[in-house]
């Protein structure tokens, strides 16, 4: 309780804990320290003397009471307003130099880092990157390499399936003006393309350390990456054409489904496991290497022909431009 | 600049707007006056195609306003929140317009400048994101950023009701001196029928999504405004 009210207050609260147990969850695994161990000996000592009972009675009474004085001094709306910050304009400089394309790059990185939801996804794709040291090395030893690709797909693409089934719902209290402002959709679609090569290509070269635990993650990933980049992004962009929700930046993401529906759902279902389906199928009948070539070669051509999808995806845009604008009135 | 035939948008078999023909011409200053529910925002939202029309179309320029991009280059709007981004600060919401525009932030500097009084003190170096200013102040920083670009045609949805007196005053001098200076296309709605016969040199009273009424501006348009208002 005490831990869901402080992170409805900072998502990093939440993010927090789950990295503490991911952490520990791999000091399991290594055999450095056992929790369970320590577990079963403080339940074994409860068993022996009862009377240590009342160790986690009067740890629940001081959790309960932490709890209350928190609500207490957390009871007025106003309180919770709390300090202003000053805001500050910046600027990417490094953006600078792209023009129309960069600004509105430029635009969609303060959208993620100012507002809470765009902040927390950008956030948890970043505790994802650590995924790898949970799962890599067990699948590693099993050599399946189904799974590791699609741990690959999870590490390597996740912001593009979580911020891309937003995509323009991001942008939704003030898509009246996007849709004015002089800019072509062209540019506007190219832009959202670049913010995703741009983040996934960050992604892929962290993930490049796991190329540690084994070669052949290297391989797996560049399939990822590539596929990612080529067909995922497109797909995603294009499913994003569909979603004609409000949704509100400012609250929080955890447990937060505002704006998701079936149609996403079975977005992000196929996005995962579709191409896990023909890594496998290749793999099983024509070999680990028949999989990673197809795979890339596939990402590789949506790159090569980037121009044309985008071609393609502006008109897409435009037939339910309408649609989209009038969804996003209605809050 | 504007040529309409036969527009007409309807939300469950009731015309909300139902337009046959109508002309407007560069230098224009086209005052849209009507009660609540006449049509004005959506007939503005076709306009800048946030809207698909039923039948009839928009040429801006002589080419279609549905579908094309090219109108973009040369108009801007403001009719609502909707039109800024509420993230930035004032500042950065204007250079990001300037940009799109190719203007420099110095160019974009000194546009602020000369409006300095427009803003009276109340948003430049506030160090508050756009989301956090009061709605008049809101609707200062969207004018502002409209006029930035320096556009042809211009749509202003009920400018004068957001500002306090003394900005409205300024618009209505602003309004007036860009039409001469730059012969812009302005055109702007309003339930205000004082600064609208101040302004316009043309008035457009809307009722029912029809214009039933094509008035020049001019003394006599107050006092015609006046007589139709009363009736009802």
């Amino acid at each position: 309780m005490y831990i869901k009210r402080k992170s409805i207050n900072s998502s990093w609260w939440f993010f927090g804990i789950i990295i503490i147990i991911t952490i520990l969850k791999g000091f399991e695994y290594l055999k450095i320290i056992s929790f369970e161990k320590a577990s079963s000996v403080i339940f074994t000592a409860i068993l022996h003397h009862p009377w240590l009972c009342i160790i986690p009675v009067v740890l629940s009474v001081i959790t309960f009471m932490v709890n209350n004085r928190y609500l207490r001094n957390h009871l007025y709306i106003e309180e919770l307003v709390s300090e202003r910050k000053l805001k500050i304009s910046s600027n990417y400089r490094f953006l600078d130099k792209y023009g129309e394309i960069g600004e509105m790059i430029s635009l969609d990185l303060k959208l993620i880092f100012r507002n809470k939801r765009p902040r927390s996804l950008m956030i948890l794709s970043g505790v994802i990157l650590l995924y790898g040291l949970l799962f890599y090395p067990q699948y590693l030893k099993t050599e399946s390499y189904t799974t590791l690709f699609i741990f690959a797909l999870l590490i390597v693409g996740i912001f593009i399936s979580n911020y891309g089934q937003f995509l323009f719902a991001w942008q939704s209290s003030h898509f009246d003006g996007i849709m004015s402002y002089n800019f072509n959709m062209k540019q506007y679609i190219k832009a959202k393309f670049l913010l995703f090569v741009t983040v996934c290509t960050l992604q892929f070269l962290i993930a490049g350390f796991y190329g540690l635990m084994g070669w052949r993650i290297l391989p797996i990933q560049l399939a990822a990456f590539l596929y990612s980049i080529g067909v995922n992004s497109f797909a995603t962009i294009y499913a994003a054409t569909f979603n004609y929700k409000y949704l509100d930046l400012r609250k929080s993401a955890s447990m937060n489904f505002q704006g998701i529906g079936a149609v996403q759902w079975v977005q992000s279902l196929l996005i995962m496991f579709g191409p896990a389906l023909v890594f496998y199928l290749l793999n099983r009948f024509f070999g680990f290497w028949a999989a990673i070539v197809s795979i890339s070669v596939l990402g590789m051509a949506g790159i090569a022909f980037h121009d044309l999808i985008i071609g393609w995806l502006v008109r897409q845009f435009n037939i339910r431009k309408h649609k989209i604008l009038e969804g996003f009135r209605e809050r | 600049m504007i040529s309409i035939k036969n527009l007409k948008k309807s939300y469950k078999g009731i015309d909300v707007v139902d337009i046959d023909t109508l002309e407007i011409q560069a230098g224009e200053i086209i005052g849209l006056v009507g009660n609540n529910g006449a049509g004005k925002t959506t007939f503005f939202r076709l306009l800048l195609d946030l809207i698909r029309s039923n039948e009839g179309e928009i040429l801006s320029k002589g080419s279609v306003v549905s579908g094309t991009e090219e109108w973009k280059s040369y108009t801007a709007a403001y009719i609502d929140e909707g039109f800024l981004i509420e993230f930035l600060t004032p500042e950065e919401y204007f250079y990001f317009v300037g940009k799109l525009n190719h203007l420099s932030k110095a160019d974009v500097n000194d546009f602020l400048q000369t409006y300095e009084a427009f803003f009276d003190d109340s948003i430049l170096n506030k160090m508050k994101y756009i989301r956090d200013f009061s709605k008049g102040n809101q609707f200062k920083i969207g004018i502002i950023a409209a006029l930035l670009t320096a556009p042809e045609l211009l749509i202003l949805d009920e400018p004068f009701a957001n500002l306090d007196p003394t900005t409205q005053l300024r618009l209505v001098d602003m309004i007036k001196k860009m039409a001469a200076d730059k012969r812009m296309c302005i055109i702007v709605s309003s339930h205000d029928i004082n600064h609208v016969s101040e302004v316009s040199s043309r008035i457009l009273l809307m009722e029912k999504g029809k214009i039933i009424r094509d008035i020049a501006g001019g003394e006599t348009a107050y006092e015609e405004m006046v007589d139709y208002f009363k009736v009802r």
